[in-house]
């Protein structure tokens, strides 16, 4: 019997409907638990010179003020370059920034404490708030990275038509619904106990343990499930985790810290905004001839993951398309934003919706080519990888197992772009408020991390008496579905029922060094880690079970059936005990009911300073077509119909997949069109409510969608031939904005040149108003977002 | 004589709610002081219904059916649910099987990350308590905002729901598990009852002095009393910016008077041979009240007017949000105002000594300022209703389409006298310190021909109306832009010319 393949609850469905299944902040309060919370800068670049506690202190309830000067280990922390302090020492460096740590008894001590604070500041000079105002000040935190084959000076100076441009996009407020959140628990001889929302409960171990000063084994990170995660809780649970920390370590009592909404969104980090000027030449014939890209990114203030999401951006900017001449070189800027970091998809939308971006300026650009394509797709479809050529990476890494082709062409035939097209742009010669647009995306994206290393998980299965089974595994549940598809996984070796299954905590005392959940794969790792445990105890039992039954000849484990809760010998199957029967047997016959597997992806590699390897284990591909409307007048964009359709292999639970699939594409939706971050000209962030930042709603779901999963094989390598599918579907909805630059290109190329991403009613209505004024490269090189733009003019 | 203590049914169980407790927001009593950790707290402004929680009160009439209207924690006060039903997620958790929607949302995959799904399993509730079938689930389900599944698997668990109730028989889950018997007598008694709480001052934690007074009387009496009170309506702009522990704090809201609404002809103002129809809205008319409302009275306009309210907020918002308390906060938004301003909307303010009725446009004196003296409270609002021979447009320009606060909008009305142009009357808000009427810009059009020129030379006037705000939702360039542009094109019709 295999669980793998049937659409199972969410193993906390009923935890989550009932409001039963428990968060950091619903865990029962300790009597000597103190509440935690942050003083934090309210100015973007200044010499801190003073932190005055006194009088906060002598506020009654008020148990503990600390600042740096109380960190007993390591002052800063990041996951690449530690450079990020847990508090401000001398600097700060964007509006947010963490200062100090109030413990108190009360909400309201904390809340006449944080008033009584004093910093005292000496500003340095205006922040830098931009990428274009970091380069003018040539402020970076790393220096260029490239990437590059063939000759892409000769490729540009023989294309018969070349095209420069400036693609921008902001970034993204995860807004999880559960805020950054931790409980930190004193325990014996030094320990901490950690409840953290986190999705990498060993590096929050590990930040923990140096800022503590502390060994490893004394600090124990835990994380039951999180109200969300996407990226935003990778590295960045670290800091409020290490607040609530030392607390413990200098109080001797529980502390804990939940950040409201508006402190939650003020002082974290984001998705990064990009930069992206390119120049591309294309043939009659619309083959990409060659292709040169500078990326720039804002990192923030430190350095975090940035690094990372710059390289992955970079091994992305291809997306669907072969380059044979290609140059790629990566910056990621700095400036005094509070540090960018992970957000699912990690880089790949940014260079994905670049790259579309590039191909639709090419199709435009051979409008007056005699027998050139007229549409996008055509463009496109001439340019994805093929299948026996023209199928290596810019980084030499073949794409292997191709269906893009495929895929879009069947997409194209079942949304029947060709006749929608053609009505689209005929309507919009006439009508006078509505403009509509119609464009297809494909998404080719890697899987695994980058970073070989972190392609490793582990795994504990533990098998009881009774039959009943507890699986932990390094990998965090933070919505996306992994521990159910783990129960079933596991349920499948051990031939159970997945309800005899439970999935328990991930806690660092069970399942340690491990890689943060992330990157798309922690199915491919955690449940191959799962499969392997299970499948040692299961052959133990199997070796139990023969001896029971054939104790002088059988070794052939493959004898013993393990399936709807029987044990049986297939050549006798009147030999034959319940699970929980052979279990019972098994302990009083001294088996080991226990077992640990281990994971790690074979046959990668990833050379970072020649930019030549093969970083991903396989890549999930789907494309998606979308169709826009646009009031003219106001700029308002609806998205009245998306057709998607992606192979994700053979999916482990479907329902769960769907789920990640459409709320993937919609978390896209938001930060291609509504979502939109806007700061003061001091860098403050003024979207940081729900009221002021908008996500979709259940009527932005357009109201004609299919989600379709195009049927494959799967890849031989992966558990259960399963694909990743969390990060994937987000970048599918670069087909909204494509769309939307297509409706603009209707009415005239220069609208389309100077959108930027998000194409917000204001942005979309600024690019409309200017659509008789040419564009020049000029003006892109100038050109930002309308959200910048406002700074401009006193408020 | 007053009580001194908030009665409330929780679950169907009574509680009685003594001291500071009453003055705090409803989430955090549950959370706090009751340890029920079902209510989920999300954004805390009354924008993602996470912390949705359902709400009754008694009925007026004895055998009207029970209402039951979800309504966000986060923005209420314990003292606004005095006599009231509250049921919370642990409320449909307690049944076996389990609520209807629960189980729906349990077998569609409509939970991923579980912190927004009780709130939607009260939402989903409370719609099919009452809901007319077939729901638009999009819109009933406006207010609960998910960040993982993208909607389309909670929409499908709604439709589940839908089939569930209807194969096992119950359509009144909510008043069969809740009778009415076991609370609504005790209760009717304890809503129409006055209601006094001193003001707590504690170790560094202060809350103020509660009044709910039992009738419009007690109210004026006690604003003449205490002029400072700060006045507590639908909450859903107090419960954003939190209650001012200095000023004691006067409760309306149950006041079944102020409710009230009515429509009258104006003999003495007919004119152009159709008698103009005045409306009365009482100021605690709720916005999930005026669809209805504007249904029996507004005729043609009726569904203009009630698409503009199904923009503002979502159900919670539209449950506890009321007309007067719009006025009342005079934000430059103003959602209800431009369209009450073209309305030629009057309000009437009530104090213990005088009542006086104004002009609307005479109320707002600056940014979320009004000339209200401090011992009146509004009371009513007069609005002269749009005629079937005259023309009603209502822009809204947001980010996003529904519950997002407007960055431009715009009410016109006018009248086509012959091909010229009468009566016109337009209205802004999000553009200036307050929602305000363009003065010269409907005296160029008045007059004038009704050709897309004098359409044009009032777009080019609106400047000299309003000066822009440039703010979080907009710069000032675009808002100019759009304003224009609106006007440019109210003589086209709304739909675009094909």
């Amino acid at each position: 019997m295999s669980s793998a393949g049937r659409s199972l609850p969410h193993e906390s469905a009923e935890g989550h409907a009932t409001g039963r299944a428990s968060f950091i902040d619903d865990i029962p309060r300790r009597q000597d638990e103190l509440l935690v919370g942050l003083v934090t800068s309210p100015v973007a670049a200044a010499r801190l010179l003073h932190v005055d506690s006194a009088e906060a202190r002598a506020i009654p309830g008020v148990i503990a003020i600390l600042t740096a000067r109380d960190i007993p280990g390591a002052t800063h922390f990041g996951p690449l370059v530690q450079d990020e302090p847990i508090l401000a020492l001398d600097t700060v460096r964007y509006i947010g920034q963490p200062v100090a740590i109030i413990a108190a008894e009360s909400e309201a001590a904390l809340v006449a404490a944080r008033a009584l604070v004093r910093l005292e500041f000496a500003t340095i000079a205006p922040p830098v708030l931009s990428i274009e105002e970091a380069i003018a000040a040539n402020r970076f935190l790393t220096e260029p990275h490239v990437i590059a084959r063939g000759n892409v000076e000769a490729a540009l100076a023989n294309a018969p038509i070349v095209r420069r441009g400036v693609f921008q996009c902001l970034g993204q407020e995860h807004l999880y619904f559960e805020t950054q959140a931790a409980l930190a628990i004193p325990g014996d001889d030094g320990q901490i106990q950690l409840h953290v929302s986190t999705q990498g409960p060993s590096e929050t171990q590990h930040v923990v343990a140096e800022v503590l000063g502390k060994p490893l084994h004394h600090v124990v990170c835990t994380t039951r499930r999180l109200g969300g995660g996407f990226g935003g809780k990778e590295t960045q649970a670290n800091l409020t985790a290490a607040c609530t920390a030392l607390v413990a370590h200098h109080t001797g009592r529980a502390a804990r810290l939940v950040y409201e909404r508006g402190e939650d969104m003020r002082n974290t980090g984001k998705r990064h905004p990009f930069r992206v000027e390119w120049e591309a030449g294309i043939d009659a014939s619309g083959c990409i001839q060659g292709l040169r890209v500078l990326l720039f990114s804002d990192g923030g203030a430190y350095t975090d993951l940035s690094p990372s999401v710059m390289d992955r951006a970079m091994l992305h900017i291809d997306n669907a398309y072969f380059l044979e001449h290609v140059y790629i070189e990566g910056r990621v800027c700095e400036t005094h934003h509070a540090p960018a970091t992970a957000f699912r998809g990690f880089g790949g939308p940014q260079g994905i919706a670049a790259m579309e971006t590039i191909v639709q300026e090419l199709t435009l650009a051979l409008h007056d080519t005699p027998h050139a394509p007229r549409h996008a797709l055509a463009v496109q479809q001439r340019n994805l990888y093929g299948r026996e050529e023209r199928n290596t990476t810019p980084y030499g890494q073949i794409v292997a197992e191709n269906h893009l082709p495929e895929i879009m062409s069947v997409l194209a035939q079942e949304s029947d772009y060709e006749a929608r097209l053609a009505a689209i742009e005929a309507q919009n010669r006439t009508d006078s408020r509505w403009l509509r647009g119609l464009a297809v995306s494909p998404v080719k994206f890697g899987i695994s991390f980058v970073a070989t290393f972190m392609n490793q998980a582990n795994a504990q299965v533990l098998v009881y008496p009774d039959g009943t089974v507890q699986v932990s595994t390094g990998g965090t549940e933070m919505g996306q579905g992994l521990n159910t598809k783990i129960r079933q996984l596991v349920a499948g070796v051990l031939g159970i029922d997945p309800v005899a299954i439970a999935m328990m905590a991930t806690s660092t005392d069970k399942n340690h060094n491990t890689s943060p959940t992330a990157a798309s794969a922690s199915t491919d790792l955690n449940g191959a880690a799962a499969v392997q445990a299970a499948t040692i105890v299961r052959d133990r039992l199997a070796r139990w079970a023969l001896q029971q039954w054939v104790p002088e000849t059988a070794t052939d484990l493959s004898r013993v059936a393990f399936e709807r809760g029987v044990v049986f010998d297939r050549e006798h199957p009147n030999r034959c005990l319940t699970f929980a029967e052979a279990c019972t047997a098994a302990r009083f016959a001294r088996v080991d009911l226990g077992a640990r597997g281990f994971y790690a992806t074979p046959g990668l590699h990833f050379d970072r300073s020649t930019g030549r390897g093969a970083p991903f284990l396989y890549y999930t591909q789907g494309a998606a077509v979308a169709e826009v409307c646009i009031d003219r007048f106001t700029g308002m964009v609806r998205v009245p119909r998306v057709d998607l359709r992606i192979d994700i292999g053979q999916s482990i639970n479907p329902g769960i997949d769907r789920g990640q699939i459409i709320g993937g594409f919609v978390q896209g939706l938001g930060w291609v069109t509504t979502e939109c971050l806007v700061y003061d000209p001091n860098g403050a962030v003024l979207t940081d409510s729900f009221c002021t930042y908008k996500v979709p709603l259940a009527s932005d779901l357009p109201p004609h969608f299919t989600c379709t999963f195009h049927e494959t094989d799967g890849p031989a390598e992966t558990v259960a031939r399963s694909k990743a599918v969390g990060e994937p579907p987000l970048m599918l909805a670069v087909s909204v904005f494509s769309a939307v630059r297509h409706a603009l290109g209707c009415v005239s190329p220069s609208a389309a040149q100077r959108l930027c991403l998000p194409a917000t009613p204001e942005e979309v209505l600024r690019a409309l108003s200017l659509a008789h004024v040419p564009f020049s490269h000029d003006d892109a090189m100038r050109w930002q977002h309308s959200a910048s733009v406002w700074q401009e003019t006193p408020a | 004589m007053s009580n001194d203590q908030v009665v409330v049914w929780l679950n169907g169980e009574a509680r009685v709610v003594r001291g500071k407790d009453a003055l705090l927001p409803v989430s955090v009593w549950l959370r706090t002081t009751l340890h029920l950790n079902g209510t989920k707290v999300a954004c805390g402004t009354g924008d993602c219904g996470a912390c949705t929680v359902l709400v009754a009160t008694p009925p007026g009439e004895p055998d009207a059916t029970v209402q039951w209207h979800p309504l966000n924690s986060c923005v209420r006060y314990v003292f606004q649910l005095h006599g009231c039903h509250v049921v919370t997620i642990e409320g449909l958790s307690g049944a076996e099987p389990l609520a209807p929607a629960q189980r729906a949302l349990m077998a569609c995959h409509a939970s991923q990350c579980g912190f927004c799904t009780p709130g939607f399993a009260l939402t989903i509730t409370a719609t099919l308590e009452h809901g007319v079938l077939p729901v638009n689930w999009r819109d009933a389900l406006a207010g609960n905002v998910c960040r993982c599944t993208g909607y389309s698997a909670i929409l499908e668990a709604a439709e589940q729901t839908v089939s569930l109730v209807k194969a096992e028989g119950i359509d009144h889950w909510l008043n069969t598990r809740f009778p009415r018997h076991s609370w609504q007598p005790e209760a009717t008694q304890l809503y129409r009852q006055s209601l006094a709480i001193p003001s707590h001052d504690g170790n560094s934690e202060r809350t103020p002095a509660l009044y709910r007074p039992a009738t419009v009387e007690d109210a004026l009496a006690r604003l003449a009393h205490e002029p400072h009170v700060q006045i507590v309506a639908g909450a859903t702009d107090i419960g954003v910016e939190g209650l001012d522990a200095t000023r004691p704090v006067l409760c309306i809201e149950h006041l079944a008077e102020l409710t009230e609404w009515s429509v009258a002809s104006l003999p003495d103002t007919t004119e152009h041979g159709t008698p103009r129809q005045t409306l009365t809205l009482g100021a605690l008319v709720r916005w999930q009240d005026l669809p209805e409302i504007f249904s029996r009275t507004a005729g043609v306009h009726a569904a203009s007017l009630s698409a503009l309210v199904s923009r503002v907020g979502g159900p919670q918002i539209r449950a506890a949000g009321t007309v007067g308390g719009n006025i009342m906060t005079a934000s430059p938004i103003g959602d209800l105002l431009p369209l009450l301003l073209v309305l030629e909307a009057r309000v009437e303010l009530r104090s213990a000594h005088e009542t006086r009725i104004i002009l609307l446009r005479e109320l707002a004196s600056g940014y979320r300022t009004t000339i209200r003296r401090s011992d009146e409270l509004l009371t009513r609002v007069f609005v002269t209703l749009p005629q079937a021979n005259e023309q009603l447009r209502l822009e809204k320009v947001s980010r996003r389409y529904e519950v997002d606060i407007a960055t431009v909008s715009l009410a016109a009305r006018w009248r086509d006298d012959s091909g010229i142009l009468r009566d016109v009357q337009l209205a802004v808000g999000g553009m200036g310190p307050a929602a305000g009427r363009l003065v010269r810009t409907e005296a160029v059009l008045n007059g004038a021909a009704n050709a897309a020129e004098s359409w044009a030379t009032a777009a080019a006037t609106c400047v000299q109306d309003v000066t822009p705000r440039n703010d979080v939702r907009g710069s000032a360039a675009y808002r100019s832009l759009v304003l224009q542009t609106l006007i440019t094109q109210l003589s086209r019709s709304p739909e675009g010319v094909a």
